[in-house]
């Protein structure tokens, strides 16, 4: 570009020559040093009796999704808090490294590829598919360092059969059949439009619950498309629909847009259904639309989430993760907690023994009865059981109208 | 026929909102010809300063009209005095040189998201109700929301007292002589260094209370919000014509129109691609907009 | 002291041998394999991993280096080509199983293909225009394989086969790098050779002033455009980098935000610096992975260097090469200047025609070399030129005065092929040329210089001249990185030419400054050189002799003398009454777009028409007022 100033050629090159051999040489000192020395540990360490079991946290702290990250990581917060408060397990802390993945794939590798550095004996997070992929890649190729996959649903996590994987999440192709049947025994509707919002997760949603409504027979599937993410106007979208004269709006992505949508839906009066999938799941939408989301037309099908979850141990958590972070637990935190606790179980159930290969046979073991609800194992690592709930907002929070455990059918109350 | 009634009123509050900040950028682009990335943001930090005079402060008791008026006059304080310092100091003496400035501009961009990132988190905040009524009311047998209208009716009014201060004001009026000839303005005897601050100054105005009205409207505002609606509107003013306050009007209102008709009859997919390909053509078969540039002739 | 200079020259030739060396294939992977090997050496996993992201990041900003860098084109969607490149290579690899190091050269050819797709609309736009337009661009593409079920839409291609070729699988990262660095190598070779070439400079002439480079001969669109192309291939290779060790790929790889970053690269390293974007390609990957502190606030903090660089630190980490690259020419100092031809006598023939093998065309004096015939040209409601038709005769120096706002730049334009007259013809040595565009134009043989001095500042003088005769090279874009010795034969010819030129105008000493820091009339003297470079058959001054005092205007005045007794016609527009009719032949005279007369500078200037144009009515009349 033409600029203000620009160096002169001739005897001036030199000192620059020698400007950049010394840049050179410092970046080469500087990796040589970072290469061999960084070892430094994350979190307060403080071993009592012996060496803290390292734990490495896959998550996206930084990127689109970094609100879900950090959600993550405070979840993670809590866990480690409570089990070093008890003790720690076997007399060890617990310590965690936080590597950011920011949602794409290089940096997937590379903060995967920082956890092997790190030597970690297990590592609990894993968000975005885009991520996680690769992430297990390395993880395998490294000895197949133990993964706990907390949040990412996407089925080629386990499909392959890993021996190092377990995840807490449902996969993705189990929610779409609990839509797909609540849409046609609970709603009996008749003519459904689908709606995504072109990100990966929300297109696999949309599409196989397209296809499993298709088997089922109804409702008939009207209109089939998508919003972009990030804008905030969605009336076209809403007219659209009600011209293609649909009973249901089935809305398949997540909530910052999901808010916006019921709102311009409810205040302008539409008369069909509104329904959206397990990502949909948030406070901000009743906070955004407080009497659409109360409307009995309304209607969010959904993993139980931190806020939805009843019980004791629900309750517990919530109140903890409000007061270690001070804001309430975002939809997938509690996800990350519980993978923990499996984390937890299977070094205690033998905590000496934390080579790779004991330890995902052990994961694979664990039976825990956690914030999510009952926790095991398939062969391919996935949950072998996984409960929904059809939601609406009452007295300003979700409450459960109906739900479906996993063999049954949609039965009205909660869990 | 009703539908389409329906959408084109969609779209025009929608076109309102690209009006409104393709203005503050016509009048910029029309005197340095530089494209300003940074203004979409400045859109952003207005409705995240409006966010915290209303969330934060005692501000937010207020009833809906005072409160609004009060935020909104924080807002462009806080605007204006970024971008009159971002002129003084990074834009004014890249003005001669295009690519230096454009890619600071663009960093700038950047650099504003972050820090509101960095500050606010990265969760969307919410601008508080004020009961503004959200309820739709039928209007000719279309449904037409109440704070529709008052998107409308201020835009309207905003874009009215511009084409009044472009065409009857000596300050208005040598800034369109600056656009069209900088040198023969200079000898005029205006003062083309205190103009390019008004205009500037007049842009982070109208960014601001674009800002301000959009976390009312939509009531969500994320660090993330600014940039994209900054290349609409830009978009918009070229559509329109550069230089041209009623250019850039009608451009955005063509751009919101036409947002809305590719979501509601095409695809939403590509809704925002369509409006580049728009820019590309008017580019390719009329570059000098629908209503002309108002810019000094090129060599 | 003696020893630092000795140091430094030693240096100096060191730095020479090394930029020699990675001009060439061989030295460029050379070089990447070394480092490769240094960091594979070291033996951690996760360096490497972070290496690779480095080959990949420099490969991309060595791309987008070819179009922002050295054309000047702000090219903001620049992630387009690398998204065309890894999912054509992960289509044939994937969907048609082929071998993945086949599908490199497909990826690059497909990515070149796209490179002209998506220059063309853009050629002719302004720095901002372009800047939204490849946005768009790279919006659309992105949109475009979000939507593409064929390659797996928003979820995209899942997984990605390993590279391998005779048995050889590149699934360790440590073969992952060494490919990399392999493809990387390859790349700078590349850029570094056609950064030295014609083509280069070129570039980099249109980088500076387009407009300029396009009257002075160049073809500036169709360099443009091979900007596009040679930044699309790049782009392919890195695109192949990725997909070669990525599990897999899919529309987030592919952002506005990633092609913000690797502009960000390459403001950083400096534009056209290929060792400046090497550099900040490892800054920007590694930095954030060593201070994981900052990994929060990498864009933040990267915005804001890159605010600092422009404002700070125009040129980069390091500064582009200053011009003229003695890696291009044959080792050592500047080479002798061309035996100068002698002041007068026929002229020296061009090479179109010695090469015809013609005899050395005879000066034929007296007979029209341009005819100009009822040029009109309006603009909107104004009529600038009405109905002018005048001749330039061979061997003739014809002044063309005027009052101000006459219509003489226009006028000049029009014969120039900036602007197509309304109406009327313009003919050189019988060739129609209305309209024609200005580098052909001037390929023909019509030079000029401008009204206010359009040199190439970030050229050096030596390097505008050579500007000069760009189009009589015939030399291509393959020329530049396939044969470099011919090349450099080639510019070493061109750079003795243009010292020849420097010495006749008596600036040789200034051949390797630039031009600002030049008196104004040296400048004026380069620019006439420049002009004077392709050998044209008609040189067009436009107000040379503007701000030079006199002893400079009597020396202007020899040396069009000279020029002309060289055989090149002259078309003068000035103002100096006494020199222009000293130097004319004849005087044309133009008033508000029309000839109002035309002949002797006697004649001329004593016609009482012209006097009334210039002083006012009745002027003429009673003397001066």
């Amino acid at each position: 570009m033409t600029t203000p100033s620009t160096p002169a050629s001739g005897p001036a090159r030199a000192p620059r020559l020698r400007r950049l051999l010394a840049l050179t040489a410092a970046c080469a000192l500087a990796l040589t040093v970072a290469a061999c020395g960084s070892d430094d540990e994350e979190s307060a360490g403080g071993t009592s009796g012996g060496e803290p079991y390292k734990i490495g946290i896959l998550a996206p702290t930084t990127g689109s999704v970094s609100s879900d990250g950090e959600d993550m990581v405070n979840a993670t917060k809590l866990a480690v808090e409570e089990i070093n408060a008890a003790g720690g397990i076997d007399g060890r802390k617990v310590e965690t490294v936080v590597a950011d993945d920011a949602c794409e794939a290089q940096q997937g590798v590379q903060a995967a590829q920082k956890l092997v550095q790190e030597k970690v004996i297990a590592v609990v997070g894993g968000f975005c598919s885009a991520a996680t992929l690769p992430a297990i890649e390395v993880f395998e190729r490294s000895g197949n360092l133990p993964f706990v996959v907390s949040v990412s649903s996407n089925p080629d996590v386990t499909d392959p059969g890993r021996k190092n994987i377990v995840r807490i999440i449902g996969r993705d192709d189990q929610e779409a059949p609990a839509e797909a049947t609540y849409l046609r025994d609970v709603l009996k509707s008749e003519k459904v439009a689908i709606v995504h919002d072109n990100t990966e997760f929300a297109v696999s949603v949309a599409k196989q619950a397209r296809s499993l409504i298709e088997k089922q027979g109804t409702p008939e599937i009207v209109y089939y498309d998508a919003i972009k993410p990030g804008g905030n106007d969605y009336r076209a979208m809403l007219e659209r629909v009600k011209r293609e004269g649909a009973d249901t709006l089935f809305y398949t992505g997540f909530h910052p847009e999901f808010g916006p949508i019921a709102r311009q839906w409810g205040s302008l009066g539409f008369d069909y259904r509104l329904l959206g999938g397990a990502s949909t799941i948030n406070q901000n939408v009743i906070k955004l639309a407080p009497k659409a989301a109360a409307d009995e037309k309304f209607s969010i099908v959904t993993y139980p989430t931190a806020v939805l979850l009843e019980g004791e141990q629900a309750e517990k958590f919530r109140a903890d993760y409000k007061k270690l972070s001070g804001n309430d637990p975002g939809s997938y935190g509690v996800f990350q907690y519980d993978g923990m606790q499996v984390l937890f179980e299977a070094l205690k159930a033998a905590p000496d023994k934390t080579d790779a290969d004991s330890l995902n046979a052990r994961l694979r073991e664990v039976k825990h009865s956690g914030v999510t609800g009952d926790i095991a194992f398939d062969e391919k690592g996935d949950r072998s059981a996984f409960p929904f709930l059809a939601v609406r907002s009452v007295d300003d929070s979700f409450a459960p109208s109906w739900s479906i455990s996993p063999a049954g059918s949609w039965t009205e109350g909660g869990l | 026929m009703d539908n389409l009634l329906q959408t084109l009123v969609g779209g025009l509050t929608i076109g309102c909102f690209y009006a409104l900040v393709a203005l503050g950028y016509t009048m910029v682009y029309g005197i340095i010809r530089l494209i300003n990335f940074a203004h979409g943001d400045l859109v952003m930090v207005a409705a995240f300063a409006g966010w915290l005079m209303l969330d934060g402060t005692a501000i937010g008791n207020l009833p809906a009209v005072p409160a609004l008026i009060v935020a909104g006059a924080v807002a462009i304080a806080v605007t204006v005095v970024i971008q009159l310092v971002l002129l003084r100091v990074l834009y004014r003496p890249l003005i001669a040189y295009p690519l230096g400035f454009m890619i600071v501009a663009l960093s700038v961009a950047f650099a504003l998201q972050q820090t509101v990132r960095l500050i606010f988190g990265a969760s969307n905040r919410s601008y508080p109700g004020y009961g503004i009524s959200n309820d739709s009311m039928e209007i000719l047998g279309i449904a037409v929301n109440g704070m529709d209208l008052v998107v409308i009716g201020l835009s309207g009014v905003l874009m009215l007292g511009m084409l009044w201060f472009t065409q009857r004001t000596t300050t208005g009026v040598a800034m369109r002589a600056l656009a069209v000839d900088h040198d023969a303005a200079r000898l005029m005897g205006i003062n083309v260094r205190f103009l390019i601050a008004i205009a500037f100054a007049v842009g982070a105005a109208f960014a601001a209370v674009t800002g301000v009205l959009s976390g009312v409207y939509y009531q969500r505002i994320g660090f993330d919000m600014g940039f994209l609606l900054g290349l609409k509107a830009f978009t918009a003013a070229v559509v329109g014509g550069i230089g041209n306050v009623g250019g850039a009007m009608v451009g955005g209102l063509l751009i919101g129109v036409l947002e809305v008709f590719v979501q509601s009859y095409l695809s939403g997919s590509w809704s925002d691609a369509s409006i580049f390909g728009v820019l590309i053509l008017v580019l390719y078969l009329r570059p000098r907009g629908l209503l002309g540039e108002r810019v000094a002739e090129s060599t | 002291m003696a020893a630092l200079g000795d140091t430094t020259r030693a240096l100096d030739a060191a730095s020479l041998r090394l930029r020699i060396v990675l001009g060439s294939f061989a030295g460029a992977i050379g070089c990447m394999l070394l480092v490769a090997l240094a960091v594979v050496g070291v033996g951690d996993s996760y360096w490497i991993t972070v290496a690779i992201s480095v080959t990949t990041y420099a490969a991309m900003a060595l791309g987008l280096n070819v179009v922002l860098g050295y054309a000047g084109l702000l090219d903001m969607g620049y992630a387009a080509f690398f998204a065309i490149g890894a999912y054509a290579s992960a289509i044939l690899t994937v969907n048609l199983e082929w071998n993945f190091f086949l599908s490199i050269p497909i990826a690059v050819v497909v990515t070149g293909l796209a490179g002209i797709v998506i220059g063309y609309p853009t050629l002719r736009l302004r720095p901002d225009y372009l800047a939204i337009v490849t946005i768009g661009f790279g919006e659309v593409t992105r949109t475009a394989f979000n939507n593409w079920d064929y390659v797996g839409a928003s979820r995209g291609l899942y997984p990605l086969g390993v590279p391998e070729i005779g048995g050889l699988r590149f699934d360790t990262p440590e073969a992952q790098l060494l490919l990399a660095a392999v493809l990387l190598g390859l790349v700078v070779a590349l850029v570094n050779r056609l950064g030295v070439s014609h083509i280069g400079r070129g570039w980099r002439a249109v980088r500076d002033d387009d407009f300029a480079a396009e009257v002075v001969g160049m073809p500036t669109l169709r360099l443009k455009l091979g900007a596009y192309i040679v930044g699309g291939a790049i782009g392919a290779i890195a695109g192949a980098i990725f997909a070669a060790r990525s599990v897999a790929i899919d529309p987030t790889n592919f952002t506005l935000f990633v092609s913000v970053q690797v502009l960000m690269v390459v403001v950083l390293g400096g534009l056209g610096s290929v060792r400046g974007v090497l550099l900040a390609a490892a800054i920007f990957v590694v930095l954030p992975e060593i201070l994981r502190e900052i990994q929060d606030y990498r864009v933040l903090v990267f915005s804001l260097l890159v605010i600092a660089m422009v404002r700070v630190r125009p040129a980069g980490l390091i500064a582009e090469r200053p011009t003229p690259d003695r890696a291009a020419l044959p080792l050592g100092a500047l080479p002798e200047p061309a035996p100068a031809p002698a002041a007068t006598g026929p002229a020296p023939a061009r090479r179109d025609d010695a090469r015809a093998g013609e005899p050395l065309l005879e000066v034929r004096a007296g007979e029209p070399l341009l005819e100009v015939r009822g040029v009109t040209q309006r603009f909107g409601g104004l009529t600038a030129l009405q109905d002018v038709t005048l001749d330039v005769r061979r061997g003739e120096v014809l002044g063309l005065i005027g009052p101000n706002g006459a219509g003489k730049t226009t006028l000049v334009n029009a014969i120039c092929g900036v602007r197509r007259p309304t109406a009327g013809t313009v003919r050189l040595d019988g060739v129609d040329v209305t309209g024609r565009r200005p580098h052909r134009i001037a390929a023909l043989g019509i030079a000029r210089t401008f009204q206010s001095i359009r040199l190439f500042d970030q050229l050096s003088v030596i390097d505008n001249v050579v500007a000069g005769e760009y189009q009589a090279g015939h030399l291509g874009l393959a020329d530049a990185f396939l044969r470099p010795r011919r090349e450099r034969r080639h510019q070493g010819e061109a750079v003795g030419r243009a010292l020849a030129l420097l010495e006749r105008l008596d600036v040789r000493d200034a051949a390797l400054r630039r031009p600002s820091e030049l008196s104004y009339a040296d400048r004026r003297r380069v620019e006439i050189a420049r002009a004077l470079a392709g050998n044209p058959k008609l040189l067009i001054l436009d107000e040379p002799a503007a701000g030079m005092n006199p002893t400079e205007k009597s020396e202007l005045v020899e040396l069009l003398e000279r020029i002309v007794a060289g055989g090149t016609s002259v078309l003068l527009i000035e103002h100096d009454m006494p020199l222009v009719s000293r130097v004319s032949d004849r005087l044309a005279v133009l008033d508000q777009g029309r000839l109002i007369a035309s002949g002797s500078p006697e004649t001329v200037l004593a016609d009482p028409v012209v006097v009334e144009a210039y002083l006012g009515p009745g002027a003429a009349a009673g003397g001066a007022r």
